[in-house]
């Protein structure tokens, strides 16, 4: 024959009639988890107790400022008053130090819960103590500490290419037509497109837009060191051509998307009077630039020459 | 009451400073030093000369990529050209307008390379005799085939890359040659031919 139960699961135990028997169980239950409780949680130290009290004793009968004001003190007791008013500072800041120490464990949260035994009884009352770790140091917030880390470090890294701030692209976005070749001077301090940018070169730049349809660039590298290069709006290189020691090499193609290219609307692919090569842009815009290596002064005009010749225009469908 | 209100404000201070120092400084910093200085995961070294070996290519990885937006670069492909920086001179000092520097580049071989000096934001540095470079086809070569380029504050005989009052200096190597970016792929190789960078003097 089992106990009475509680009518109400959740009503609190001293409005329960119990019998005699199973208070006496319950008491028991509850002096053993309250020993359990005394030996895991760890009381204050009776010098800091103490420390605490001597300072609220120091300043509960300390005098206004109004009074203060009014006290003429000679050098001696001001030096003195000085050196008290250090120690005491010192004696807060220990306090302080201590409590920040010692306070956390001090304040392991008590959660009492009524629990119900096997046979339906309700019998114990279960104490558990919850002891807080004090510190930043614990496993748990060092590895959530690492983890977001982590997260900052990889969200910086994609975010930089991601949004192009300083790219090469976004600069010269905006002082460059589009689909066509700009010459641009020989670097110089005063003149400079962009940084590292290697200065004994003449440089010609395209930025294509391939939006409106393909773009057909044409261009003459005469030796070794000239070279035409295709670059994304984060700078990727998907395209390069490097001129040879022997002979000049000719660069015409015809660059497009890759959805063009699956429709078929290079003019290669509809006119059989046209045959050019096609390259394909990972992007709807971004830059060609053509390189050149100047081997002196007055081989300026001539390399000039020959990069304006080069052509960056939309194609002819 | 108000000590123990002081010590949970001083503890959530001193935890949140800790989180804060690990996760948002130690996440920027980590992030900073990978794109801007790389590590061996991103680039080559050799001696005192570092090379993005991943520059320019569509495969690059996030920190060559983020390295190249970030400065503003415009890389040829690294199978076609490789460029080489250096901070330091042979000995690991850090370059400085104030030294004089010698490079023995006459066992530099390429078809084509170029080298500049830079201040340390990649500017060109302002000189009288409007000079910032030499390539394969401007250096002066000595009688007995050897080719030495100084770079000082003061003129020199001779190949000098003036750098004024510049303060820090990058010294930029670009070479162009398939052939010899092939080879140099493999660092013993490179370290042969790059030019070792002495230095002569210092003020």
């Amino acid at each position: 024959m089992s106990e009475p139960t509680s009518p109400h699961p959740g009503a609190p135990l001293q409005q329960m009639a119990l019998p005699a028997a199973i208070r006496e169980r319950i008491k028991r239950e509850a002096e053993k988890t309250d020993a359990r409780d005394r030996q895991r949680t760890k009381p204050l130290p009776a010098r800091l107790v103490d420390a605490v009290a001597g300072l609220h004793e120091k300043f509960r009968d300390r005098p206004s400022w109004a009074t203060l004001r009014k006290v003429r003190v000679p050098p001696r007791v001001a030096g003195d008053l000085i050196k008290r008013g250090r120690r005491a500072g010192l004696s807060v800041g220990t306090a302080l130090d201590r409590l920040k120490q010692e306070l956390p464990i001090a304040k392991g949260a008590v959660s009492a819960e009524r629990s119900t035994e096997p046979n339906g009884d309700v019998s114990t009352v279960a104490i558990r103590t919850a002891v807080r770790q004090p510190s930043i140091f614990a496993p748990g917030h060092l590895l959530t500490a690492l983890l977001a880390g982590g997260v900052i470090h990889i969200a910086t890294t994609f975010a930089i290419t991601a949004l192009g701030t300083g790219s090469a692209f976004r600069t010269l976005r905006n002082v460059l037509p589009s689909n066509e070749f700009v010459v641009v001077p020989q670097q110089a301090p005063s003149a400079q497109v962009l940084p590292y940018l290697a200065p004994d070169m003449l440089y010609a730049f395209c930025r294509f837009d391939l939006r409106r349809g393909n773009i057909e660039i044409t261009a003459q590298l005469p030796e070794a060191g000239w070279s035409l290069a295709l670059y994304t709006r984060q700078g990727d290189n998907f395209y390069a051509t490097p001129g040879a020691r022997d002979k000049p090499t000719s660069v015409d193609f015809v660059l497009g998307t890759a959805s063009d290219r699956l429709v078929d609307l290079t003019p290669g692919r509809r006119r059989n009077d046209v045959d050019l090569s096609h390259v394909t842009s990972p992007d709807v815009e971004g830059l060609v630039v053509i390189r050149a290596p100047l081997k002196g002064v007055s081989y300026e005009a001539i390399v000039q020459a020959q990069l304006k010749s080069a052509r960056c225009s939309p194609g002819k469908a | 009451m108000l000590l123990r209100a002081l010590a949970t404000v001083v503890n959530f201070a001193v935890r949140g400073a800790v989180f804060l120092g690990i996760a948002v400084l130690g996440g920027f910093g980590s992030a900073w030093v990978m794109i801007h200085s790389g590590s061996s995961l991103t680039a080559a070294t050799e001696g005192p000369w570092v090379t993005w070996t991943a520059a320019g290519r569509m495969d690059a990885d996030p920190y060559t990529r983020a390295h190249t937006v970030r400065l503003g670069l415009l890389p040829l492909t690294s199978t076609l050209a490789m460029t080489f920086q250096a901070q330091t001179d042979a000995a690991g000092a850090r370059i400085h307008s104030s030294c004089v520097y010698a490079l023995d580049v006459s066992k530099l071989d390429a078809e084509w390379w170029s080298l500049a000096v830079f201040d340390d934001r990649g500017g060109l540095i302002r000189n009288s005799a409007g000079r910032y470079a030499y390539n394969a086809s401007t250096v002066l070569r000595d009688a007995d085939g050897g080719t030495r380029i100084v770079v000082s504050r003061d003129a020199r005989a001779g190949n000098w890359l003036p750098t004024a009052g510049a303060g820090r200096l990058i010294l930029s190597l670009m070479v162009q040659d398939p052939r010899w970016t092939a080879q140099a792929a493999n660092g013993p190789a490179r370290g042969r031919v790059l030019p070792e960078i002495r230095t002569l003097s210092c003020r």
